[in-house]
């Protein structure tokens, strides 16, 4: 289900009456029944996935609590493996097996072995991540086994950010399914807010300007540099705000109920280098590589060239972890090379005792960085992302593509909105406050501005969030 | 009780904010100088000349409505729009017959017509070109009622939700940004032909015709025939040369010739001649005149009929 349809407007409406109708005894039968149905609407067969998952990782966190010695490590292998094994049908299965195609292709041989006909379970890569780092805790001792099958479901499954996160951790969410929750104004009213800037972001600036984005990287080879240098620009914009958006949406809708994920996103093209970047974007992802890959791996107390190995080992993993498709490992890759290249060359930069021109600089040179890793992340195919670089780089000249002149100016006029409140957010906070103001009038009207401007501009055709597909 | 009180004085608010955002949108709709819409909004509101032109894209691009009119001293309006089908085409006659009865209806057809906007895709673009139109009109209100509920219904709710992605249109024709027509027609100029758009080859349907399209365009014909219209189907030219048309094409050709309307295959016409063409589905300016030359004559009964293609 998404959360830009109408379904979703009246599921949760629905569920939140029940839920807070319902005695507290009862309500994770209700969350569990609800992210049941919240999951099935997309395939229904791809719920016994998660209930093979949710089986193997519950009794693997009470083996592992109940075990000493090797035999927890065991435990816990076993469940790790059951994990990756199921991302490595579903996900990785056909990719690896054309990969060896055209590799035996060179040799003139051809692949025996056959592809499997199978669609990608939504949000695999999400909830599988959230579940093998259930395991992990508990066998680090950091957070014990759930006894209740139910709540251990009800943690893998959620329906808030069951399909694309925040990637939580046990010690962050468990317990709040055992708390008794009170309807709370506060809680509700603060749920709604975020919902409503999700939604401004995902449905007025990311899908408007996904229309462009579209159109330009649909067929690169038509349009000159400008063009792709545009269209590069607003799927900057356009990934943030849909994730982001996402990401808002399903911590406010969890708020109304009175729960907290944690924060996945701090403006993070406000980063003043790529290092800063990634503790600013998809913090759930990269701190759960941070704590379950980079750290096990050494980290960087090690010697500077396992460092580097470090480094680039966990970013082409993330790289793999979004997509199979090798332009997702470029992706990956790349901003592992940035990391490195800023370690060998500038080292350890304090900006804070820096000017504000210095920092802007290096606000923009991390922006336009991170942008050219996006046409990778963005593009059909490694080809067209090296025949957009091609033609970027080399000027390739030809008429500018404005495609609808409306769409390209409400795309514009947004991004700006956007990123003059997040200045203020960043660098001015309560300064101008609009959904917290004091002023009823003030408050009440910023609700309705960004009602209507979603009204207005928003794009309703039910485009997915780009997500849901990793 | 907190939460009631806030939320009603919310909700009552955002009532009247709509309300008057719907109203100030709707004003500036019906008084738009230009641009697609307020084609729109003349053929459902305004529209009484003799002559109407009805169609997509190619239809606006190659009916120089002024020229029609000189010939045939009939006054005449072109209400072709980018990207339309036989939908959209027909709930607009049903609203100017709601109105009053034009002499000669022109409806320029694709050949792929009743296939390429077929199922949901043709619905929806039909829906979101007539939504601002909904509370103004009652023949479209019902029309689109009967295939999109839900638009209709959020449309009537929420009055500002029919002018979705159009405000900064509407500010643009309102201050006369942008090209203007002529009665209707849009002039192309220049020749933009490229090569990857050069074939000879068929245009060939995938899938079977669309019954909602199908019937739509069964029922203009009826309702031209049951108000005593003289109406003329054409197919109008293409830069590529087709040895042979669609299924779509055929169940066009059958349609008309069962129900004895003029249908004018004039999609061979001027192929391959660059100096006409825009590019490869549209005339210029030079090929639309020499275009709806061959058309006038054809109305005027001077030159031969092409039906049956």
């Amino acid at each position: 289900m998404l959360f830009n349809s109408l379904h979703f407007g009246i599921f949760y409406i629905i569920v939140i009456i029940l839920y807070f109708v319902l005695d507290h005894r009862f309500r994770w039968f209700l969350l569990l029944v609800a992210s049941c149905y919240f999951y099935m609407v997309f395939k229904p067969i791809y719920i016994l996935i998660l209930g093979f998952t949710i089986v193997i990782d519950y009794y693997a966190g009470i083996l592992i609590e109940n075990s000493e010695g090797p035999l927890r490590k065991r435990y816990l292998l076993m469940s790790l493996i059951a994990n990756i094994s199921v991302l490595a049908v579903f996900k990785y299965y056909n990719f690896i097996n054309f990969n060896i195609s055209e590799l035996l292709a060179e040799f003139g041989t051809k692949n025996p072995i056959p592809y499997l006909n199978i669609l990608l379970p939504i949000g695999l890569s999400f909830h599988t991540f959230q579940a093998m780092s259930y395991t992990i805790e508990v066998y680090r001792g950091n957070h014990k086994a759930e006894r209740h099958f139910g709540i251990y479901s009800l943690y893998v499954m959620f329906f808030p950010q069951l399909v694309a996160g925040p990637i939580e951790r046990p010690q962050n969410i468990l317990y709040q399914f055992h708390e008794r929750k009170y309807f709370n104004y506060s809680f509700v009213a603060s749920g709604l807010k975020l919902m409503l800037w999700g939604f401004f972001k995902k449905l007025v600036v990311a899908d408007r300007c996904a229309i462009y984005v579209n159109a330009v990287y649909g067929q690169p080879e038509h349009y000159n540099a400008a063009t792709l240098i545009t269209a590069t620009l607003f799927f900057t914009v356009q990934i943030y705000c849909d994730f982001s958006g996402y990401t808002d949406i399903a911590i406010g809708c969890a708020k109304v109920m009175g729960f907290d994920l944690m924060k996945n996103f701090n403006r993070p093209y406000f980063a003043r280098s790529v290092h800063e970047f990634w503790s600013r974007w998809h913090i759930s992802l990269s701190t759960w590589f941070r704590d379950y890959l980079y750290i096990p791996l050494g980290g960087n107390r090690v010697k500077k060239p396992r460092w580097i190995f470090n480094l680039l080992i966990v970013f082409i993993l993330s790289g793999l972890w979004h997509g199979a498709n090798w332009t997702y490992i470029i992706w990956g890759g790349l901003n592992g090379l940035y990391l490195i290249l800023a370690i060998l060359i500038l080292g350890k930069i304090d900006y804070k005792k820096h000017s504000a021109l210095f920092n802007g600089i290096n606000i923009l040179w991390t922006f336009s960085l991170i942008s050219f890793t996006w046409i990778f992340f963005r593009a059909n195919s490694v080809h067209d992302a090296f025949l957009i670089c091609e033609s970027i780089f080399s000027f390739k000249k030809g008429g500018y593509f404005i495609g609808t002149p409306t769409t390209f100016m409400s795309s514009i006029t947004f991004i700006l909105f956007l990123f003059t409140v997040e200045f203020f957010n960043e660098y001015y906070p309560g300064k101008i406050v609009l959904f917290n103001n004091k002023n009823t009038v003030v408050r009440y009207l910023s609700y309705i501005t960004i009602i209507f401007i979603i009204i207005l501009f928003g794009v309703f055709d039910g485009g997915q969030f780009i997500y849901f597909q990793f | 009780m907190k939460l009631f009180k806030q939320l009603f004085l919310f909700l009552f608010t955002c009532f009247l904010f709509d309300r008057g955002l719907g109203w100030t949108l709707k004003k500036l709709l019906i008084a738009e100088p230009q641009g697609a819409s307020n084609i729109t909004s003349y053929g459902i509101l305004k529209s009484d000349e003799d002559v109407l032109i009805y169609g997509s894209s190619r239809a606006s691009h190659h009916y120089i409505s002024k020229l029609i009119k000189d010939s045939l001293q009939l006054s005449t309006f072109n209400l072709g729009r980018d990207g339309m089908s036989i939908l959209y085409d027909n709930i607009m006659y049903k609203a100017a017959l709601g109105r009053y009865k034009p002499k000669v209806v022109i409806l320029d057809l694709n050949p792929n017509e009743l296939t390429w906007k077929a199922g949901q895709e043709g619905i929806d673009e039909a829906t979101s070109v007539l939504l601002p139109y909904v509370n103004i009109n009652k023949v479209v209100k019902e029309n689109l009622d009967s295939i999109n509920r839900l638009a209709t219904l959020k449309a009537q709710v929420v009055h500002s939700y029919c002018f979705n992605s159009l405000p900064f249109s509407l500010l643009q024709h309102y201050f006369k940004i942008g090209e203007k027509d002529q009665f209707g027609y849009l002039k192309l100029v220049g020749s933009g032909v490229s090569n990857s758009e050069i074939v000879n080859s068929s245009i060939k349907d995938s899938v079977g015709c669309d019954s909602l399209l199908t019937n739509n365009l069964k029922e203009f014909i009826s309702l031209s025939r049951d108000n005593g219209i003289n109406l003329h189907v054409f197919i109008s030219p293409k830069y590529n040369n087709f040895d042979t048309l669609s299924r779509s094409f055929e169940e066009i050709k059958k349609i008309c010739i069962e129900n004895d309307i003029p249908f004018h295959n004039l999609i061979g016409y001027k192929n391959g001649d660059r100096s006409l063409f825009y590019d490869a589905e549209h005339l210029n300016n030079s090929g639309a005149r020499l275009y709806t030359e061959k058309t006038i004559a054809i109305l005027k009964g001077d030159a031969a009929f092409v039906i049956g293609g």
